[in-house]
């Protein structure tokens, strides 16, 4: 008996580079050491899309449904990458980021000790859409 | 072999070619630290033959490794080590210790690194972290006859 296999194409861009713009993204995403001996705490939105609690996307569980439904790799992998974009500005936008302190926004809202990280709005204009290579 | 068998390997490699960019803790020791746990000692700046340095290199683990796919279909996590480098004082020691890392052959990065420069108005040091694969090399080809 002879048993044959034809194995997937592997796509040809298999880097999919998430990227945010804002000169002050990775103080939020790495958090930072304060003059006063306070660290800013990490909030790090790009890989908690693909890892964290706060996630709504399960990416290999995307990754198979999209690949047994068109059967290409390359399809499935571009697709998790931009469904990981999506989930990475909807993190920004999901009060459920910890914050050391209490502070006053522009509006004059007070931000508590769990917060969207929209701020301004700037860290989400800045987010940049998916680059593969 | 890894580059780096673990996080004190790591450290030691780093205190190693860091010398004369790191700070001190308050008992003369590098300023380099492995948590947890937390240091009980506090830092103090270190008088060199040019300058000051208040550099401090706090090295974690990474919540998340690099896959490495082995035979048979297994998996394994390679550790990745995050470091942070903050510079307490206003120098350049921070920026030459990030020329002394980019020339090293040992390190092998798992990410860009992050660097923020100092900043009065959201009164932040000047700091760095960087991402460092403990990846397995291949070194050596080995030829038995038979």
């Amino acid at each position: 008996m002879t048993l044959k296999w034809t194995p997937p194409r592997l796509p040809r861009q298999k880097t999919a580079t998430h990227s945010n713009t804002a000169s002050y993204s990775p103080i939020v995403a790495l958090g930072a050491r304060r003059t006063d001996g306070t660290q800013i705490p990490e909030r790090d939105f790009m890989r908690l899309a693909y890892t964290g609690p706060f996630s709504e996307l399960s990416a290999p569980q995307f990754f198979t449904d999209n690949f047994n439904r068109t059967g290409s790799l390359a399809k499935a992998f571009r697709a998790t990458a931009q469904a990981g974009n999506r989930e990475q500005k909807r993190l920004i936008k999901a009060p459920v980021w910890s914050f050391d302190r209490n502070t006053f926004r522009k509006n004059g809202e007070i931000a508590g000790f769990t917060r969207d990280i929209v701020d301004e709005g700037n860290l989400l204009r800045s987010h940049q859409a998916v680059r593969f290579s | 072999m890894a580059n780096f068998v673990d996080a004190i390997d790591l450290s030691a490699h780093l205190k190693n070619i860091l010398a004369n960019h790191l700070g001190e803790w308050e008992d003369g020791s590098p300023r380099i630290h492995i948590v947890p746990p937390t240091p009980k000692l506090q830092g103090k700046a270190k008088a060199d033959t040019v300058n000051l340095s208040e550099v401090e290199c706090i090295i974690r683990r990474a919540t998340t490794g690099e896959p490495s796919f082995l035979s048979g279909g297994q998996k394994y996590q390679e550790p990745v080590y995050r470091v942070d480098f903050i510079n307490y004082a206003d120098g350049t020691k921070l920026i030459q210790a990030a020329e002394i890392l980019d020339a090293d052959s040992q390190l092998m990065y798992a990410q860009p690194r992050a660097y923020l420069a100092a900043n009065s108005t959201a009164k932040i040091y000047e700091q760095m972290t960087i991402f460092i694969r403990t990846a397995r090399l291949v070194n050596q080809v080995a030829y038995t006859s038979t």
